[in-house]
């Protein structure tokens, strides 16, 4: 059974703080990847877990036991991310203004490789940074972490069609920032 | 940006693409850092503590509310007949929570006159302050100054009320006081006491002062008292910015978002500057550093940003966003070459990252 769709009775929590820690550590390891994707890697991911876990540790009481703990902290973290969202651009456009570059690389092994694929990532987030929460939300669930539509309705609670339109408007959205973001790369001397 | 020679080898900047990029991107990155369950305990203790000290401050509201409009509704009417129309527009009572140090607290009757403000002084024109001044090692004494007295204090919980037709009133909960009014002898107001306007002899505390000062001032969080309830012995360092520093950060950052909204940067830093010296241990006074000094940046300020990476690091030199603060502090500085913490991605690098004491980690 995937860790996102067990349930607390499953999981035999106790009550009390200690019990819910051993429950809710089962899927931060699972939250830290999808925070990751959601920001986009930045030093934001840490913070947005670990008030995600603030949140979740004290409104342990309004968890509905018998559905799976996953889901629910996903949707806490989506809150939490929603916050940060205006954050980590701000904190982008200031390294951008002494960098006026892509970030820095780390070492590794293909360090070309690496590269291309950290200014792909970058364009791409830039882009992201560019659209609304509930347009950014849905693109990232759909089209990144490759959810069903019906998860992804159910976790930003809207509909199905909604999801798709969405999506759709992000797609033009990244579209068109990118062709922007090409256009004015080729027209530097 | 670099966009244009990304290269993208044939694949072009089709959206697909940079979606399987940033899904390579994230299975590419370092295992998952450790949730530090210490921090998050403590998070909930704030949480739990904001929200008790909303509920007594509303409590307290209600009640000074209710004292005040009867108070007024029933003290004696001047010859001038200015009492009657004070009565009719009793006031809502709220309040406004300043923090001029480290050591001293002043809570504010949301109608009360203040001057000035500072480490040492707050100058009260009319209205009511509850200060807390923690007794620090060599702390210099702090001075409520209203227009008739002067009231002056090493550390104390107590309450200054100046009124324009009856005078000052001072009400001290615990520690001592020394009261100096214009024509008056000196007077030594003692925990448990209240000085009336024009008596020389303090009295017992009224009890809605006494109410009103330990609910708004509570003693549970002195800075120097170590009476915090903690889970580890580095917890009370970080739980000593006290309830009411939170409340002030809150506030602050609140305002400091709505700057950052507006695109008011230099505000929004000098804000988040004020937000991370109410709390400047705590984990959310760090991120305030760096909030300020990202904002500093945004407003071209490279001097505040320098200022606030450097009192990042002076702070949390093992801070989650360390990593980020040297790197910038670098490239403000111009010195990127050859120094190994300019060239590492964000965030800390397991060496720097803050190590999780096995107490704190999951069972």
């Amino acid at each position: 059974m995937a860790v996102l769709d067990q349930t607390v009775d499953e999981a035999g929590a106790a009550a009390g703080d200690d019990a819910q820690i051993a429950l809710l550590e089962t899927h931060s390891a699972d939250l830290y990847r999808r925070v990751r994707v959601l920001v986009g890697g930045t030093a934001y991911v840490e913070d947005i877990v670990q008030e995600t876990m603030v949140q979740a540790l004290s409104c342990f009481g309004r968890y509905d036991r018998s559905r799976p703990l996953g889901p629910w902290l996903v949707g806490i973290a989506l809150n939490v991310t929603r916050r940060y969202w205006r954050r980590v651009r701000h904190a982008r456009a200031a390294a951008e203004v002494l960098a006026g570059s892509a970030p820095w690389a780390r070492p590794a092994a293909d360090p070309e490789r690496e590269l291309l694929l950290r200014e792909r990532v970058d364009l791409l987030y830039r882009a992201l940074d560019e659209l609304t929460p509930r347009v950014r939300e849905a693109f990232v669930l759909r089209e990144i972490e490759q959810l069903p539509a019906d998860e992804v309705a159910r976790l930003t609670r809207t509909s199905v069609a909604a999801v798709y339109t969405r999506v759709c408007r992000a797609r033009e959205a990244i579209r068109a920032y990118v062709d922007g973001a090409r256009g004015s790369e080729e027209r530097k001397p | 940006m670099t966009a244009g020679n990304a290269g993208f080898d044939g694949r072009g900047f089709d959206v697909e693409a940079l979606c399987a990029a940033a899904r390579e991107h994230a299975a590419a990155l370092e295992a998952p850092g450790r949730v530090d369950w210490g921090a998050v305990r403590r998070g909930v203790r704030r949480r739990r503590i904001v929200r008790s000290t909303a509920a007594v401050a509303s409590v307290v509201a209600v009640v000074a509310a209710g004292v005040a409009a009867t108070y007024l509704l029933h003290r004696p009417a001047p010859p001038d007949g200015r009492g009657a129309a004070v009565a009719s527009t009793a006031p809502a009572v709220e309040y406004r929570i300043v923090r001029p140090s480290d050591r001293v607290y002043v809570v504010a009757a949301a109608d009360a006159a203040i001057v000035s403000v500072s480490a040492v002084h707050a100058d009260l024109r009319s209205g009511t302050v509850w200060v807390r001044v923690d007794p620090g090692a060599g702390g210099a004494p702090f001075a409520v100054v209203t227009p008739d007295a002067s009231v002056s204090v090493r550390g104390t919980r107590f309450a200054v009320s100046a009124e324009a037709v009856r005078g000052t009133t001072v009400a001290v909960l615990d520690g001592a006081v020394h009261v100096a009014r214009r024509g008056l002898p000196g007077v030594v107001v003692a925990g448990g006491m209240q000085l009336a306007p024009g008596a020389t002899v303090p009295a017992s505390i009224d009890p809605a002062w006494r109410a009103s000062l330990a609910a708004l001032l509570p003693g549970t969080f002195h800075a120097a008292g170590g009476t915090a309830r903690s889970d580890s012995p580095g917890e009370a360092a970080k739980d000593d910015d006290g309830a009411l520093g939170i409340a002030a950060a809150d506030e602050l950052w609140n305002e400091a978002e709505k700057a950052l909204l507006e695109r008011r940067y230099e505000a929004a830093a000098e804000l988040f500057g004020r937000a991370a010296g109410a709390e400047p241990r705590a984990e959310r006074g760090g991120r305030a550093m760096m909030e300020a000094a990202n904002a500093a940046l945004l407003a071209g300020r490279r001097d505040l940003a320098k200022a606030a990476f450097e009192r990042y690091l002076a702070a949390h030199p093992g801070g989650q966003m360390s990593g980020d603060a040297r790197r910038m502090l670098c490239r403000l500085r111009g010195d990127t070459a050859g120094d190994p913490s300019c060239e590492t991605s964000h965030g800390p690098g397991p060496a720097e990252r803050r190590p999780v004491p096995p107490a704190d980690r999951a069972p």
